[in-house]
Formats: structure tokens, sequence, C-alpha cells
């Protein structure tokens, strides 16, 4: 995406004109909605009523195993599919890794637990159909962006082992990711540095609600059983500050989680995989191949 | 040929050792080498030189100071990108505490700065680095610092002792969290380790003000000295508005230095690399 798409983006989601940019989907993965018979509480039959994946399975001669469900960024009233969507997707293909971009329920049709719910089934879809698309169901992880990076913090705070007697079998599988990367991530909804936008989006006329607030302020929810993470931010970003990043990682550190944090000085808020301007920033989806190389998951 | 190129290329290169008080440093208690804080020059190449000058300062948790990975070569690694390095031998427990590595790391970036015209640096890139205890006194040259006296005798002591920019590898930055590195601690501190005031001010996270140059923090998550003591800093940093970037790798132990040997941290020279050219260090002038 050009800067100038970027901006006009920025401006739609800035001033609540969302719909521009959905038309025309950057996506070109083939689409699996998540629930083909309806989606639970959802409020209608269009698009936005049905969050789907759109596939970018690595290719043959490529691909290791690993899988990433990628969650852009949009503040929970849009989604920014090309530059946090389509392009993590070619980034992931190019290292060998599957990645399932999705597409999520959000503001102003849809509220908290809706995007919860999607990611929690994309994690299902994914690894009970992992033969299908040759994918090791050890290693399935989940990746956001900004507000996306919300909904990431809360899938690796949030999961469960699936219901062994569920009639969908993708009911039975289990939704914790096995790792998390999370982009200039909001995190803290407690907190004065919050994203304001993101929580009215997310939490609508609950806002307010200090039990909701302290259950989706994600830091305050990370056990032993969150999976390792990798976590990118900019000192300079000002729309969702750096210490959104810090909390998260100072609480995978009082657990014991491992984890890897990068903190560049420059680039602002939304800055995706890196751009021109900021030639320096290019390198962080190095560090992070690095990390899951490390890791493991990156082995044939 | 190739021998004898690399033979003169190393005479060349042969580093040039200053001490910093060639009088005697205040408060030294002997006559001996190590009573003696000095810094040993590699000047770089002409043809690469930025006009940007660093002073290393090893790590050894203020009783030693280990002056190779953490020193030399640290300081030739400066001069691949044009960066003039300066290995500072500063003076350590238990022989000395507390305030003399103050006093050697200020007054080696006030010498660096009294001279720079005679070595070719530009006054306002004088920056410092140092690993693990080496770290911490980076973070005190950092947040103490004065402007120098107009009107003393030594030309050394009228310049200031501010550096330009910091970068601090594992260091260690508190003596007042739970997570306080107490061996450092007691060889810094000696006697006055339970000096409450004392260690709020040498715990760098307290110290941080608007004025501290940018800074450069790297750690790893596996550290033995944890990577709170960055993480903490870089929050002081913040909230001074002061300009930081920070880097926490999973993997690593203490102590790596510039980490060549491992195909992951390898890299984090390279960021350190960026980072200085985005601040404008690595322009010619």
């Amino acid at each position: 995406m050009t800067n100038i798409m970027r901006v006009a983006v920025l401006t739609m989601l800035a001033t609540g004109v969302l719909t521009a940019q959905d038309k025309k989907s950057p996506l070109v993965g083939p689409i699996e909605v998540l629930w083909p018979k309806g989606a639970p509480l959802a409020q209608g039959e269009e698009e936005k009523d049905k969050p789907n994946l759109s596939l970018y399975l690595a290719p043959a001669d490529k691909a290791n195993g690993a899988a990433v469900v990628v969650c852009p960024g949009g503040g929970y009233g849009g989604l920014a599919k090309d530059h946090e969507g389509h392009q993590v997707g070619q980034f992931f293909n190019s290292i060998g890794v599957s990645a399932f971009i999705l597409t999520y329920r959000h503001a102003p049709k849809y509220r908290h637990p809706c995007p919860m719910l999607d990611v929690q089934r994309a994690i299902r879809t994914v690894r009970a159909r992992a033969e299908e698309w040759k994918v090791d169901p050890k290693r399935i992880g989940v990746m956001g962006f900004s507000a996306g990076g919300h909904l990431t913090s809360t899938a690796v705070t949030h999961f469960d082992d699936g219901k062994a007697d569920a009639e969908d079998p993708i009911d039975k599988a289990s939704c914790r990711p096995d790792f998390g990367i999370l982009v200039y991530p909001v995190i803290a909804l407690d907190k004065p540095y919050t994203h304001q936008g993101s929580k009215k989006n997310l939490l609508g006329d609950k806002v307010n609600d200090p039990e909701l607030v302290e259950d989706l302020s994600c830091e305050k929810r990370v056990t032993d059983k969150t999976p390792p993470c990798f976590l990118f931010h900019t000192t300079a970003d000002t729309g969702v500050p750096p210490e959104n990043s810090i909390d998260f990682y100072l609480a995978l550190r009082k657990a014991k989680v491992p984890a890897e944090l990068h903190i560049y000085e420059r680039g602002p808020h939304g800055i995706g995989l890196g751009n021109d301007k900021f030639p320096e920033l290019k390198s962080w989806p190095e560090r992070l191949s690095a990390w899951m190389g490390v890791r493991g998951l990156l082995k044939k | 040929m190739i021998a004898l190129a690399a033979f003169i290329a190393l005479l060349q290169a042969e580093p040039a050792r200053e001490a910093l008080w060639p009088k005697g440093a205040p408060g030294a208690v002997g006559e001996e080498e190590r009573d003696k804080p000095s810094i040993t020059r590699f000047p770089a190449p002409a043809d690469k030189a930025t006009g940007a000058a660093c002073i290393v300062c090893p790590g050894g948790g203020y009783g030693n100071l280990m002056t190779t990975y953490e020193g030399d070569d640290v300081a030739r690694w400066l001069n691949g990108i044009g960066v003039h390095g300066f290995v500072l031998r500063y003076r350590v427990g238990p022989r000395y505490n507390h305030p003399s590595p103050m006093l050697d790391v200020q007054r080696a970036i006030r010498m660096i700065r009294a001279r720079a015209a005679e070595w070719n640096i530009d006054p306002a890139k004088i920056g410092v680095w140092g690993f693990s205890a080496g770290g911490h006194l980076t973070a005190t040259a950092a947040t103490h610092f004065d402007e120098g006296k107009a009107d003393a005798e030594d030309p050394i002591d009228r310049v200031s002792s501010r550096p330009d920019f910091a970068v601090m590898t594992y260091p260690v930055i508190s003596y007042v969290a739970p997570y306080a590195h107490s061996g450092s601690m007691k060889l810094l501190m000696g006697a006055k380790a339970d000096d409450l005031q004392l260690r709020e001010f040498l715990s760098l996270e307290k110290q941080v003000k608007p004025t501290t140059p940018p800074c450069f923090l790297m750690h790893s998550s596996e550290d033995r000295v944890p990577a709170e003591h960055s993480v903490d800093f870089y929050l002081a940093l913040r909230k001074a508005k002061v300009p930081a970037e920070l880097h926490v790798y999973e993997r690593g132990p203490h102590g790596y230095g510039l980490g060549l040997k491992d195909p992951v941290l390898k890299s984090w020279p390279e960021r350190l690399t960026d980072w200085l050219r985005v601040r404008g260090m690595l322009t010619k002038k």
C-alpha cells in the first residue's frame, strides 16, 4: 500500500468511514468462512456478518509446516487488509509459513466477544484442518497489528482445549496458539496510554464495565500457559505508545514465558512490515523469522 | 607481501594509551597500573572516519575489566563503521569504590572533547558504550554530568562531561529494585552499600532527566542480569521524553559482547549501526 493510500485508510478510520476499504479487499487467498451455517451472535447475512480466513498457503517446495493466523489492525472499527494482511501473508509464504488472514467482526456492528470468538474459531479451524492444509497442528501461531495485536493478546491469554464431545469437529480442537506475535499492539485497556478508539469500539456501551476492562487488559491475564511471544513496537508510536508492549513483556517475564521484544526508535503507528521512509525498520521481520527459527518453528 | 602489509597495518593501528590524569587521579591510593585510569585510543581509518567517537566501558562487575571482548574488540568494530574507539580502564573494587569509576568516565568524556580537534573528532558526537557493570557506568555517565567549570585551570575541566549518546549492553541499572545486582553493588559501594541515598543515586532508572542523551539498550530475556534493568531504564527515558531504542532478544546468556559468534545475536550490532546512522552520528562532516 502506498503511503497516500495508508493515510487515506487512516483518515477513514479516524472519521469512522470504514466501508470503502472493505468493498475491494486486497486479500487474494481463497476464502474459508469460519461458520458456514452462520456465526454465533450474527446479526445478518451480509459479508460483514461472516468472519472468514483468506488462505495464503506456503508454496509446496518451501512449506515447513508452520502456520500463523494474522489479525489486521483497524481500531476494532475496520481492517487494514493490505499492509497488515496481504503483505504479511506474502512475507510468511517467503519463509515457508502458511498464513491465514483473519477477517474478524468489528464495530460498529459487532463488539466483544465477537472478535475473540472469531480468532479462537480461526485457530481451531486451522488446527482441525491441519492435515488438509499441510500444517503442523503444534505450530499454529497468531499474529496481530495494533487492535489486531490486542486481539492477539486476547488469543494468547483466553483459550481452551476444545470440547471433546462437540458435534462440530472444529469445536473439538484446542484454540491455544503455539506462539504469539504482537505488532505495535494495543494491550492495557485500563491504562491512560490505551488506545481509546479501540477500547470504545470493542466494548461499546460497556466501555466502563470494570470487569470487562480488567478481563481484556490481557497483561493481567498472562499465565505460564501463555505461549512464547514476540513483540515489535516503535518509541515514536504516538497512536499506541510502546508502554503497551512493555506491560505485556513484563507480564510474560513474571510468568516465565519466553519472550522477545524489539522497540525501534523511529517509525509511526501502523508501519506494517516497514517501508522505504524508515529503511531500518525493514529489519524487524528478519528479527521475527530469526526468532521463529530459534524456537524451532521453521523446521521442515 | 600480504603478511607484511598486515604487519604494517597492525603497527599503524597500535593503540595509544593516555592516562586520564597524568599527575595522578583524584583519590588514587597508589602508583600502580590499577591506580591510573586511562583511555586507549583506536582511531578510525582516515577514509572511513565520520568524526564520531565512542568510549567503551568493559564489564567485570566493578571488580574487574573485560578489556578484550567488551573492550578492544568493540573499539575495532567501531572503527569499521568510522567511529573512533576509546577503551576506558576505570578504577574498580575492592581497591576503588564510588565515586572513582564515575569520575573516570566523566574525565574520559571531557578529555576527548577537550582534545577533539587534535584527534579529528566532532565534539558534539562523543558517545559512551558499556557492558554489564560497564553499562551501569554508561548509564551513570548519561545521568550524572555537568557543563564543566569555565574558570578551571586544567583545560579538560572546562568542558562538559555530557555524552552525546549512550549504548548499554546487558547493563546493570538498579540497586534498589527487587532484581538489584548485589555483587557489583558491593564492589561499587564498599562499606557504603547500606547507604540508601547512595543506592538511589546509583540506581540510574531514578536519575534520568530530560537532558539525558539518546540511548540504545540491548539485553536478552535469558540473561542472569534480568532484562528488567534495561526495561526500567527505557521506561524512565520515555517518561523524560528522551529518544531511545530497546532490543531484548529471547536467547542469549550474559556477557556475549558483540555476539558475533552467535547466528542470531550477531544481528544486534547491525541494529546499533542503523540507530547511530538514523541519529546522524555516522554522517561525515
